[in-house]
């Protein structure tokens, strides 16, 4: 079954470019040329190729993932669905948790 | 033509007679199932909370998971205006859209329902936005047991089935039974938008309360539909 396209966070998230990526056991961190983070519980492993834009997001149950303009999509199942996913802007403010 | 009515009626009959059973035999919990949900929260500070339009930014159950909900709880009918599937830990304090902090709250129950929980919520949120209780205190309280959460934050047992009493409604909106000053504005504090005088929701949404223009803005709140109107 195809995963169900995040509307809300394709329509936060898309045009960004991921600059870097951070993290440790459980949390993936990506940072954003606009300087917005998003941090997301994992169960398992994300390989995040830098310098790709996003052009999508998809959610069903535990499985996540980005679209990339250029570069293969960003996979990863996460912890718990629903509470997962944070994305905050450069100064902290709350854009987007499931 | 007189007797196809005739079975028409009987079915209609029929009908009624195997769908009332199914409706009555269906849970109707006043409190969620602790196994199936406990609460959960996401790591949201009081600043985020209290951010107009934060809700908004975070409600994402998808139809898939609300029907899981209902399955775990044994529910195979909801027909429309019955249950809704209510975050335990509500959005506006913190709650998360994951399925340990989702389940069916009933409509039809009585004193104890899914809009008295909803006054519940609204307490609490302007008790840890206007820093009279900690955020962790007010997810715990309403997460262990929301009925009494209820009797200790909001007063005793409601009197009305669903409907707000006067008393409860002042709760509800105090500053909806202020009325505007010349000019002022109606702010939509769950939407985090506002409506200017004379339009469609001007001191009509659920939750709100009048101030001037500026204010709003300088709050960060931002005009309904681009304009207000």
């Amino acid at each position: 079954m195809p995963m169900q396209l995040n509307r809300k966070l394709t329509n936060a998230l898309k045009g960004r470019t991921i600059q870097s990526e951070s993290g440790d056991a459980g949390h993936v961190v990506l940072t954003f040329d606009d300087g917005s983070t998003l941090r997301l519980k994992v169960a398992g492993q994300a390989s995040v190729t830098a310098g790709a834009k996003v052009t999508a997001a998809h959610e069903s149950g535990v499985d996540f993932r980005l679209d990339l303009e250029n570069g293969p999509a960003v996979q990863v199942r996460l912890a718990d669905p629903g509470s997962s996913v944070a994305l905050r802007d450069k100064s902290g403010a709350v854009e987007y948790l499931g | 033509m007189k007797t196809s009515a005739v079975r028409g009626f009987l079915l209609l009959l029929t009908t009624l007679a195997l769908a009332l059973p199914l409706r009555a035999q269906q849970p109707e919990p006043i409190l969620p199932d602790p196994k199936l949900t406990p609460g959960d929260a996401f790591d949201a500070t009081v600043e985020d909370i209290c951010t107009p339009g934060y809700a908004k930014k975070v409600r994402n159950v998808p139809q898939a998971v609300k029907e899981q909900v209902y399955r775990e709880y044994g529910i195979t009918a909801h027909p429309h205006g019955s249950y809704e599937v209510d975050h335990l830990i509500s959005l506006e304090l913190g709650g998360s859209n994951s399925i340990k902090n989702l389940w069916p709250e009933s409509y039809r129950t009585s004193p104890w329902n899914a809009r008295v929980k909803d006054r519940l919520e609204n307490k609490l949120h302007e008790l840890v936005c206007s820093g009279r209780l900690d955020l962790k205190t007010a997810q715990q309280a309403i997460a262990s047991n929301w009925i009494e959460a209820y009797k200790k934050y909001v007063g005793p047992q409601p009197k009305a089935l669903g409907r707000p009493s006067e008393d409860e409604r002042a709760e509800m909106a105090p500053a909806a039974a202020t009325p505007a000053a010349a000019g002022q504005v109606w702010v939509n504090t769950r939407s985090g938008k506002y409506w200017r005088p004379g339009s469609r929701y001007y001191g009509k949404t659920k939750q709100g309360k009048f101030m001037t223009e500026e204010e709003a803005q300088k709050q960060g709140f931002q005009p309904a539909r681009g304009t207000g109107e």
